[in-house]
């Protein structure tokens, strides 16, 4: 062939070492091994500050059981590395938010490990349910006329037989919504639920693997749900939603009411 | 629960996104220097994006993120700043865009010295 054959990546000790530890030797056993080897290293090179966010901002390349590990060992540096668990957390957000702008494909597995991450990022309490509430809406309107899903209506960015969007929801919601069980969040949820409903509901009908996927994650967390089964049902829902938090909040809410919190306990 | 102060405190973190992914980081910040001083912020980040060599693969854009003393600087620079377009040598442009950012966390001025 008249390509040049392809150059291996060259990688230093240190980088090697970083890999390996991540990659081969992390584990729930291993866990504060791996936090004191890292700790070890020269933080104050900014080289190897830079390999560790390499890294850390790559959960699809663990095993998806270690992505847990992975948000846990953000949460333990950010005691002596404030800066690196900051700018580890900010990236995997504007990622999330990038691959929404996108919608490529060949992404997709990509973009669950990244949002069982941000879960995980949550359940460690380094981002507030802001972001996760954030996230959640972010992914049911990004990209709709005024941030209203309608059946039929063609967006380019979430095509109605598209439901990867479904997915990615689901996932957060397993690794982290059962932690908004009382008070306002529990609130914020229950809208964000009945708007996830409508969302799902303008698609085209669910393939059955998508149904189960929802199905599971829905009567997890609120295991007396009763479905809407039409989009009128769902719409009517969530107008009244909508029109009761109008009531009681004096500035009209944006672009999807996760910034109520007036009648918080 | 700690979390909830949050919602109400004004929210000071701003993101810059979509820049270019190969502007350095000193041409950036000279950029924003009518609105981002020692003055207005208490704190900075740069994160260069990256430009991909091969063609079917997308660049990532570069980032910054400030945090303003007040809402009324993160205002002006919102107002002033958003839309921003850079061009490079090969004509290439990139349309900054100002938001607040989701994640309003910010490191602590003096962080521990990790005892090791």
């Amino acid at each position: 062939p008249d390509r040049a054959p392809r150059m291996e990546k060259h990688r230093s000790n240190t980088e090697l070492f970083i890999l390996h530890v991540i990659y081969d030797v992390l584990s729930k056993k291993t866990i504060d091994k791996v936090l004191r080897l890292i700790r070890k290293l020269h933080w104050d090179d900014p080289e190897v500050v830079q390999i560790l966010h390499k890294v850390f901002i790559k959960p699809w390349k663990l095993k998806y059981s270690s992505i847990g590990l992975l948000a846990m060992l953000t949460y333990d540096l950010q005691r002596y590395h404030p800066s690196f668990s900051v700018g580890v957390v900010d990236r995997v957000i504007e990622d999330i938010r990038r691959e929404l702008e996108y919608n490529n494909y060949s992404r997709n597995q990509r973009r669950v490990a990244s949002m069982k991450f941000l879960g995980e990022l949550y359940i460690y309490r380094l981002i507030s349910s802001t972001v996760i509430f954030d996230t959640l809406w972010m992914l049911v309107t990004f990209g709709h006329p005024d941030g209203r899903p309608l059946p039929n209506q063609i967006t380019p960015l979430d095509m109605p037989d598209d439901f990867f969007r479904v997915r990615l929801t689901c996932v957060l919601l397993d690794t982290c919504a059962m932690c908004f069980d009382r008070g306002s969040q529990k609130k914020k949820l229950d809208s964000f639920l009945t708007f996830f409903q409508l969302y799902v509901l303008c698609k085209e009908p669910t393939p059955m693997d998508v149904e189960f996927m929802l199905t599971d994650s829905l009567e997890a967390l609120r295991p007396k749900t009763v479905f809407y089964k039409t989009f009128e049902e769902a719409a009517a829902a969530v107008d009244e939603m909508i029109s009761s938090a109008l009531g009681t909040v004096e500035d009209p809410e944006g672009d999807g009411g996760d910034s109520d919190e007036e009648s918080a306990v | 629960r700690p979390q909830q102060s949050s919602s109400h405190a004004p929210r000071l973190k701003t993101v810059v996104r979509r820049l270019p992914p190969n502007l350095p980081e000193e041409i950036f910040w000279q950029s924003v220097q009518p609105w981002v001083t020692n003055d207005t912020s208490s704190w900075r980040v740069y994160y260069p994006g990256k430009l991909k060599s091969r063609p079917h693969k997308e660049n990532i854009p570069s980032r910054a993120y400030i945090l303003f003393k007040d809402e009324d600087h993160l205002a002006l620079f919102s107002k002033g700043f958003d839309g921003h377009v850079f061009r490079d040598k090969q004509g290439r442009e990139s349309q900054a865009i100002v938001e607040f950012a989701t994640n309003q966390k910010v490191p602590p001025e003096k962080g521990k010295a990790d005892p090791r």
